[in-house]
């Protein structure tokens, strides 16, 4: 039947030239793996190198450990605190999926943190420290510290409608701190509440380049379409300069190492040769006079094989959705312009530090750059370039297996929206239209558009 | 024009692929493929069985160890710990598919097997004689097996409070010896004062809760089970994914990964697996063989043979390396562990290795069924 092999490598050649080799159900390209397992979420890529794969396991191991007092008997474990958020990465970054806010009133705040800052730039062009505090509040402390603060939590309800009647309920926090060690907060900090975001596929987000995010920028709205985009520039430490974000809810980190290595410091207190100070503003005189071990606790050595772990975990793929759902959901996403943010498709750069990881074809629906998402959302905690009303656009892969894997359905920045829907219908500022856009389908298309989102 | 193009150039795309599938990709044939699943199923439920009966065995010497403690019943009861892993490590094959054993939504492995623990969190350490749940009454004000699960990796997947591994520290205690394993003095359940008879009520419960689960697996492996059908339902290619995931994935990934390379490549004895018992390499010989009984016992090498002679006996080679570089380790390893220049080492790189290359091999044959498995290919 097909006599035409002559020109079969020619077309072939071409058709991969055109992108037709991508596959939407594979979202991390060669990456992608497959598991129906608590693990899904901390597989290595599936074209790991044998090289790698040590590294792998090793920063996998270091991502689970907890952290204890210095002295201890076991010196490879020393460094917690003084005051710190979590023991050990995986407290925050459960499975390495989502974090969430407490539920209640009794439960502990587990993954989610608050940054806090004063008005203004500091030297960097970022956020102010606050006296006595810092740029996070640490509510734990290892023995004879005060933990900074305890933050507490009410959830109060609002509620809406959809175009055909329907009702909704939404619940929004309301957070407030008690038995503040280091005196009264400024009454002009402002506070942002961030949940652990998941680890799984930031190396390929790493992998993409920087003129593929700006591409996306439309900062003065030229298309007219209400929606603008814009990159965050952040200081980098290792460049000494001002790089483009990627990480982080406002886009606020530059690099893996610098996100992994300002999460030791801050979360965890443990120091390294890029934050080699310990986090005790200098009014925390238990935390400043705390015994400390000598040098970094946290080697290079085995900083970097942090940052490789989470560079080279890979992306779950997608589950199988009968075709006329697939199609009519993503038709949805495109006709709400959700897609217009939620970008579905990069391709990784030829020069990603990882060989396995370039040249991907990757399907992580965010567009890495920050939105203004209306004044709901808004934290009113500027964070360099992201202003107090904009937020990064999350990526969406891997989002369905959330609530098999970390047991819950918390999204958005502080966990306040109960599931994809509600989400959703948090969306202001530039995703006001698609919001509305989408209160107005029918039941029917809104549940093929959740369906259909829960499949990446 | 340019639709048309594309039109033109799928339709021969699609002719270049359909006849490269003809080429390359059988099917399993269906029949031979269910009489594997049948037999695969009756193993898993045996050897289940059998997990559940050394756990028996092993809560009724904690029992004996909690109401007369001496040098004699601590002993019994170490050998029944021992000889339950020897039982239950072969049945980590049967993990990373999403089965009864890991489902991401009802799973109980890591209620059974979490490791590594941070033991401070159980019971004291040296230097931190107060710590852990056995003598706060704080955090676990009343003892009883709800509240041990509920504690189950509460704040970070170190934080173990049940399993093997728990109760393996609450019998050894911890191993400052590179020669011999930990060494609890007995006097610990000793009824002498409440933190002791609270380290007994926690041994006990413990093993209670080990006895629940393994009953869990056993009647969810039943041949009647919601589990069962659903899994008899699975296509020849998923059931054979399934369980190919599970032995590649425990071979490659946690054997030699997360057992043998993170321990060398730290040097650090807390990253032995058993590092209270110092039986490790015992536990890595049960996985070991828990492999090659689904491969011969089920059929399975058969099928492989027929659809691939020399992926089966390139596997048939690698079973073979594994089981002898085990065999060549001299444990205890914690020496090796934390002696990065000991001569030893390479015993455990040839392990790693082989162990990688078994999974590659067990790889390559799915990958001729189009089966895609979660293992790196060099």
């Amino acid at each position: 039947m097909c006599k035409v092999s002559k020109f079969r490598f020619l077309f072939i050649t071409l058709l991969f030239s055109i992108g037709v080799f991508a596959n939407p159900m594979k979202p991390g390209g060669s990456a992608t793996t497959k598991s129906d397992s608590l693990e899904a979420f901390s597989l290595p890529i599936k074209n790991l190198k044998a090289k790698d794969k040590k590294d792998f396991f090793v920063g996998k191991s270091f991502f689970r450990q907890n952290w204890v007092t210095f002295p201890s008997s076991v010196k490879s474990l020393e460094g917690l605190g003084p005051t710190f958020i979590a023991a050990s990465c995986i407290a925050c970054h459960e499975r390495d999926g989502r974090g969430r806010p407490p539920l209640n009133g009794k439960e502990e705040f587990q993954s989610l943190l608050f940054r806090i800052s004063t008005p203004g730039k500091n030297v960097h062009g970022g956020p102010v420290d606050v006296p006595g505090y810092g740029d996070q509040i640490q509510n734990f402390a290892v023995d004879g510290v005060k933990p900074e603060a305890i933050p507490e939590v009410k959830w109060i309800e609002v509620s809406g409608k959809f175009a055909d009647g329907q009702k909704y309920t939404l619940v929004k926090p309301e957070f407030s701190f008690k038995n503040l060690a280091y005196g009264e907060f400024p009454k002009e900090m402002m506070v942002s509440p961030r949940v652990a975001p998941a680890v799984f596929g930031l190396g390929l987000l790493e992998a993409i380049s920087e003129a593929d995010i700006l591409k996306n920028e439309d900062v003065d709205d030229i298309d007219q379409n209400g929606i603008r985009g814009r990159a965050n520039f952040v200081w980098d430490y290792a460049k000494n300069k001002r790089t483009l974000g990627r990480f982080g809810w406002k886009a606020n980190q530059p690099s893996l190492k610098q996100q992994t290595a300002g999460a030791f410091n801050g979360d965890m207190g443990i120091t390294t040769s890029m934050f080699s100070n310990q986090n005790c503003p200098s009014q925390q005189v238990d935390c400043v006079k705390t015994p400390q071990k000598k040098g970094f606790e946290l080697s290079d050595v085995d900083l970097e094989k942090v940052v490789v772990y989470s560079q080279l975990l890979s992306v779950p793929a997608r589950r199988e959705l009968p075709p006329e759902i697939a199609t009519r959901g993503e038709n949805l996403m495109r006709e709400l312009a959700c897609t217009s943010c939620h970008q579905p498709h990069f391709k990784t750069a030829p020069t990603a530090a990882f060989a396995e990881l370039r040249n991907q074809d990757i399907y992580p629906y965010t567009d890495l750059l920050v939105h203004d998402m209306g004044e709901a959302l808004a934290d009113h905690r500027p964070d360099f370039l992201a202003s107090g009303r904009e937020w990064r656009t999350p990526p969406l892969w891997g989002i369905g297996m959330i609530k098999k894997i970390n047991k819950h359905t918390r999204f958005l920045h502080d966990g306040r929206a109960r599931s994809i829907e509600e989400a959703i219908l948090w969306h202001g500022g530039e995703a006001e239209s698609s919001q509305k856009k989408y209160t107005a389908l029918s039941k029917k298309d809104r549940e093929i558009l959740i369906q259909f989102v829960e499949s990446l | 024009m340019k639709q048309l193009l594309i039109l033109t150039l799928s339709a021969l795309f699609f002719c270049q692929t359909t006849q490269a599938a003809d080429k390359q990709v059988a099917k399993p044939s269906d029949t031979e493929v269910s009489a594997i699943k049948q037999k695969y199923q009756a193993l898993v439920l045996k050897n289940y069985e059998a997990v559940l009966e050394s756990n028996k065995e092993l809560l009724k010497k904690a029992q004996e160890l909690v109401k007369s403690p001496s040098a004699s019943t601590l002993d019994a009861a170490k050998e029944a710990w021992k000889k339950a892993r020897l039982i239950y490590s072969p049945t980590e094959s049967y993990r990373y598919y999403g089965g009864p054993i890991d489902d991401a939504e009802k799973g109980v492995e890591g209620l059974i097997n979490a490791w590594p623990i941070d033991e401070s969190y159980l019971d004291y350490v040296k230097g931190k004689e107060k710590s852990g749940l056995v003598a706060d009454a704080k955090v676990l004000p009343k003892i009883s097996k709800e509240a041990l699960a509920e504690l189950n990796e509460k704040g970070g997947e170190r934080n173990v409070s049940t399993g093997y591994h728990a109760i393996e520290f609450l019998l050894w205690g911890q191993d400052f010896s590179l020669k011999g394993p930990g060494e609890r003095p007995v006097s610990d359940y000793l009824p002498t004062d409440e933190t002791n008879r609270r380290r007994g009520q926690v041994l006990v419960a413990l093993c209670e809760l080990l006895v629940e689960h393994s009953q869990l697996l056993v009647t969810s492996w039943q041949p009647q089970s919601e589990y069962v059908k659903k899994f008899n339902a699975d296509s020849s290619e998923e059931f054979l994914r399934k369980i190919l995931v599970g032995v590649t994935s425990l071979s490659a990934d946690e054997m030699g990964g997360e057992r043998l390379t993170v321990a060398l490549e730290k040097n650090d004895p807390e990253h032995e697996q058993d590092c209270f018992s110092d039986f490790s390499v015992e536990d890595l010989k049960a996985n070991q063989a828990g492999i090659e009984e689904i491969y011969t016992k089920t059929g399975l090498k058969e099928l492989f043979e027929k659809q691939s002679k020399k992926h089966a006996k390139t596997l048939a080679q690698e079973m073979q390396n594994v089981k002898k570089s085990l065999a060549k380790i001299k444990g205890p390893i914690d020496a090796l562990i934390s002696d990065a220049k000991a001569k030893g080492r390479k015993d455990i790189q040839a392990a790693v290795t082989h162990m990688q290359k078994q999974s590659q091999a067990i790889g390559k044959i799915a990958h001729t069924w189009g089966i895609e498995l979660n293992v790196q290919s060099e």
